[in-house]
């Protein structure tokens, strides 16, 4: 199945907009107020730490968002968040795919040998894209997020060192 | 100004004639070895660090607080900082630290960290309080552990002084902060309620 992964461009902005109505884990991290479009451009022409990647179809139809923290360098270990856009089986196929990819980019580019993944119970097919790539479930944050009138448990995934 | 006063020890937010001390405190490879700490950043870097601390204490809505620990004498004997402080989800990192060595493995670090979640959860109305404790820090597990509760363990998460070590994610509610209290009325807690401190 081909696809193609690439960095977040300006053009995406509005997505990126559009994608605070789910109720996600990326979301509730990121900006625990949301962001307005003003903001949204401003934080993408700011110097920021983390980057973020999209995963587009062969049609050009965007199937997932991955944030990737500032890597911690001397511990060789990265945040990667998920967000699938579009849920069905293929595109959870291409995403799992495609995280490979990014996953072992971020391994040579930046010696990364350890990443961890906060989600939320119901991301169940970003925690299927994680174990699909090695990630396993290392912790529960219980009700670490508020929203909704209530509080949410987080789940912390996380893969086994490569050079440990 | 925002403070709790323990048997030994007073919790506040450090003035400027605390910085010195302070900047001895980062600097101190024991001190740092604990904590999520680079050992190789230079003095200047530890002073801009400090005055970052003290401008983001006087905001009200800050995401960081730092507090000092004083004795009855007067001398400084520790930090507790308050981390990702999330006012919607009302949650924070805490982590505190022994500044001298000597004051270590003492009641100090027990008080310190009943101040600190006296701080949290009665002064600043948060929900829950969660820390990292690396598997090595045998001393800081114990004490977190005796209120706290493990969420899970991040394996090999950080690499410190030859190798990659697990960290636990301990957590405290503020319900569970509360129960605790009134559990250890009679025992532990029973000379902070005779001195009108609890």
């Amino acid at each position: 199945m081909s696809f193609r992964l690439r960095p977040l461009i300006k053009a995406d902005l509005p997505l990126k907009y559009t994608l605070q109505s789910k109720v996600c884990s990326y979301n509730e991290l990121h900006s625990t107020f949301g962001y307005s479009r003003t903001e949204i451009e401003i934080e993408y022409e700011q110097v920021h730490d983390f980057s973020e990647y999209l995963f587009e179809s062969s049609q050009g139809e965007p199937i997932g968002l991955v944030r990737v923290g500032p890597p911690d360098l001397i511990s060789g270990v990265v945040s990667v968040q998920p967000v699938i856009l579009v849920n069905n089986a293929d595109s959870t196929s291409i995403f799992s795919e495609g995280l490979a990819q990014l996953v072992a980019s971020l391994g040579i580019r930046h010696n990364i040998s350890r990443m961890f993944s906060f989600l939320l119970i119901d991301e169940t097919e970003e925690a299927e894209i994680l174990r699909n790539n090695g990630f396993d479930l290392e912790a529960v944050l219980k009700q670490h997020l508020y929203f909704s009138g209530a509080y949410h448990d987080l789940l912390v995934f996380g893969t086994l060192r490569r050079d440990a | 100004m925002i403070h709790r006063q323990g048997l030994w020890l007073t919790l506040q937010k450090p003035e400027k004639g605390d910085i010195p001390v302070m900047i001895d405190w980062l600097q101190e490879p024991v001190f740092i070895a604990n904590l999520f700490g680079n050992p190789d950043t230079p003095v200047s870097q530890t002073i801009s660090n400090i005055h970052r601390m003290l401008n983001d204490n006087a905001k009200d809505l800050t995401q960081n607080l730092t507090f000092i620990a004083h004795r009855y004498d007067g001398v400084p004997i520790g930090l507790v900082m308050l981390n990702h402080i999330n006012w919607k989800n009302r949650l924070a990192e805490m982590n505190l630290a022994i500044g001298n060595i000597e004051h270590r493995n003492t009641m100090y670090g027990g008080e310190l960290y009943l101040l600190g979640l006296l701080m949290a959860f009665q002064e600043l109305n948060l929900n829950k309080i969660y820390g990292y404790v690396y598997q090595s820090n045998s001393s800081s597990l114990r004490l977190s552990s005796f209120v706290g509760k493990q969420e899970g363990t991040l394996r090999n998460h950080y690499y410190g002084n030859g190798n990659y070590l697990d960290v636990n994610i301990i957590s405290l509610f503020r319900e569970e902060f509360d129960l605790f209290l009134t559990n250890e009325k009679e025992t532990i807690l029973r000379r902070y309620y005779e001195g009108g401190l609890l």
